[in-house]
């Protein structure tokens, strides 16, 4: 199931756009804090962020599959017993520069459904995506 | 991004693909038993027990007219996945905002090798 998926055209070639994705020093200057991180399959690490009453304050990861300058991919688990979810950026070269798609996967139940139907494939369910935020406003 | 804590007791409920299909079809309105056996094919007793799993995690509404139950999808719990979601992509893309900046402030080269280039001049 494919839950939620951006794409980002850079000027820069994938080279770069690989630095700027796995060099932690790089990464906290555009996400979150990452602590342990290393492009070796099986490390586990962390992302902080602040933390709030629903959330603890940190990710769990751990590293799935580094592919320079193509493909990093690492599982991501934000409470104890929550669902273990997927993230991944694909890095292909695009005109001058990178075409990055960030995605994250895995989500379950009605999250994962809502996603699907309201979020990655509005067409296939126009009927349902055009009455559903009227709904939203209307009801309860 | 966290999720709330009421998220998951909720939207477990929606794991099988006959309650999805009940909530797809409560979507476009309010509907009874007899509709909904109609509509999608499936038994009335499946309808009927899927009905009262989704009333139970509070995301479907019963109310009694004459002979006839009907139902409606309680827009409260899809709201907040919604608003979730909406949330969570406005985050990232303001992830991929500020990546784009640390890209054109940085050189294409890293560093040590563009040192290394200085070094094998004469």
């Amino acid at each position: 199931m494919t839950d939620i998926r951006l794409t980002r055209d850079y000027p820069h070639p994938p080279a770069k756009l690989w630095r700027a994705l796995t060099d932690p020093a790089l990464i906290a200057r555009w996400g979150m804090r990452a602590e342990g991180f290393s492009t070796v399959v099986g490390t586990r690490f962390k992302f902080f962020g602040t933390p709030n009453p629903a959330w603890r304050g940190f990710i769990e990861c751990e590293l799935l599959e580094a592919r320079e300058p193509a493909l990093l991919r690492y599982s991501w688990l934000d409470k104890p017993g929550g669902t273990v979810t997927v993230v991944s950026w694909a890095l292909a070269p695009h005109a001058v520069g990178t075409r990055l798609t960030f995605e994250h996967l895995g989500f379950e139940g009605i999250s994962g459904f809502l996603l699907a139907q309201l979020v990655m494939k509005p067409g296939h369910h126009k009927r349902l995506f055009q009455v559903l935020p009227a709904l939203l406003a209307t009801l309860d | 991004m966290s999720r709330t804590a009421s998220d998951d007791s909720v939207f477990q409920a929606i794991a099988c693909p006959t309650r999805r299909e009940l909530i797809a079809r409560l979507a476009l309105g309010e509907s009874n038993v007899s509709a909904l056996v109609a509509s999608l094919s499936i038994s009335q007793s499946a309808v009927s027990q899927q009905l009262a799993v989704l009333k139970n995690a509070g995301l479907v509404g019963e109310r009694a007219e004459g002979r006839f139950r009907y139902y409606r999808l309680r827009a409260a719990p899809l709201a907040e996945v919604e608003l979730w979601v909406a949330r969570y992509r406005a985050y990232m893309e303001r992830q991929l905002d500020a990546l784009g900046r640390v890209l054109d402030a940085l050189p294409d080269e890293p560093k040590p090798a563009a040192r290394q280039k200085k070094k094998r001049r004469p």
